[in-house]
């Protein structure tokens, strides 16, 4: 039985901590027994959760922080993303397929996230920042020794 | 004669630092060699990509579609493939994906990081 965990991680609102989250999430689920598809899809998400918060969130500035609580009780996974940006007026629209703020970007953060998670929340009120949980059921399999590494 | 078609090989992640990265880079390009054509982005060393480096994609499209050019992309590997389907990249242009991985699973794809 892998035992349950947590990690937050607090991290500088720059673009190069996106792949920083991606690495530790990796580490954080390695002894879960992931397929390579489920961690992939899992890192798909919280890429997108993060990068919303530094694109839209802090509209790029460097200086703020992005916090990241990932945690596995009873083989639920819940990873929590949280900015103190500007928040999301309307959050029903900003989770609308193709509805960007921005024109360089596709609108696809928000349906990756619902794609490739079981479920979703966000919370958020302009000027109060968002939190987005990643909810996501893990295979519940005993962990197997000789498949490590 | 200037070569009318470029094949580009981006390596590693495809996320909004990298992405940005190759976009500035291929613009560049684009902008020196106003004679080209075809784009080619060789998927095959791309191990992750997200919205970002979707949306950097569509850019480049869009930029070839201006001039009348083509774009494809190739050797993209099973998740990249399948974001290319959800995004519906695969209605805008050629994807092919990298045969090699329907047989050798395991081989050579999904690098843990």
């Amino acid at each position: 039985m892998v035992k349950d965990n947590s990690v937050t991680l607090k991290v500088k609102s720059i673009g190069e901590n996106v792949s920083l989250v991606r690495m530790v999430v990796s580490g954080f689920l390695f002894p879960y027994d992931l397929t390579f598809e489920a961690l992939d899809e899992i890192k798909i998400a919280l890429s997108e959760a993060v990068s919303n918060c530094i694109i839209h969130g802090y509209e790029n500035a460097e200086d703020q922080e992005v916090t990241v609580k990932m945690e596995v009780k009873e083989h639920q996974l819940t990873i929590q993303v949280i900015d103190t940006g500007i928040g999301i007026a309307d959050i029903e629209q900003a989770m609308e397929p193709a509805f960007s703020t921005r024109e360089e970007h596709m609108g696809l953060g928000f349906v990756f996230m619902q794609t490739f998670m079981d479920r979703i929340e966000v919370y958020s009120q302009p000027g109060q920042g968002t939190t987005v949980l990643l909810h996501k059921t893990l295979p519940a399999g005993e962990q197997k020794i000789d498949e490590v590494g | 004669m200037e070569k009318d078609t470029l094949t580009i090989y981006p390596q590693g992640d495809l996320d909004m630092v990298t992405a940005k990265k190759v976009k500035d880079s291929l613009d560049a390009i684009l902008y020196n060699r106003s004679g080209l054509k075809n784009l080619i982005i060789n998927l095959g060393d791309i191990s992750f990509i997200d919205s970002s480096g979707l949306g950097m994609l569509i850019g480049c499209y869009k930029v070839m579609h201006g001039r009348q050019g083509k774009m494809m992309l190739c050797d993209a590997n099973d998740t990249v493939y399948r974001l290319l389907e959800l995004s519906g990249m695969k209605k805008l242009m050629p994807v092919m994906r990298l045969e090699s991985q329907r047989t050798a699973r395991g081989e050579g794809y999904g690098k843990r990081q």
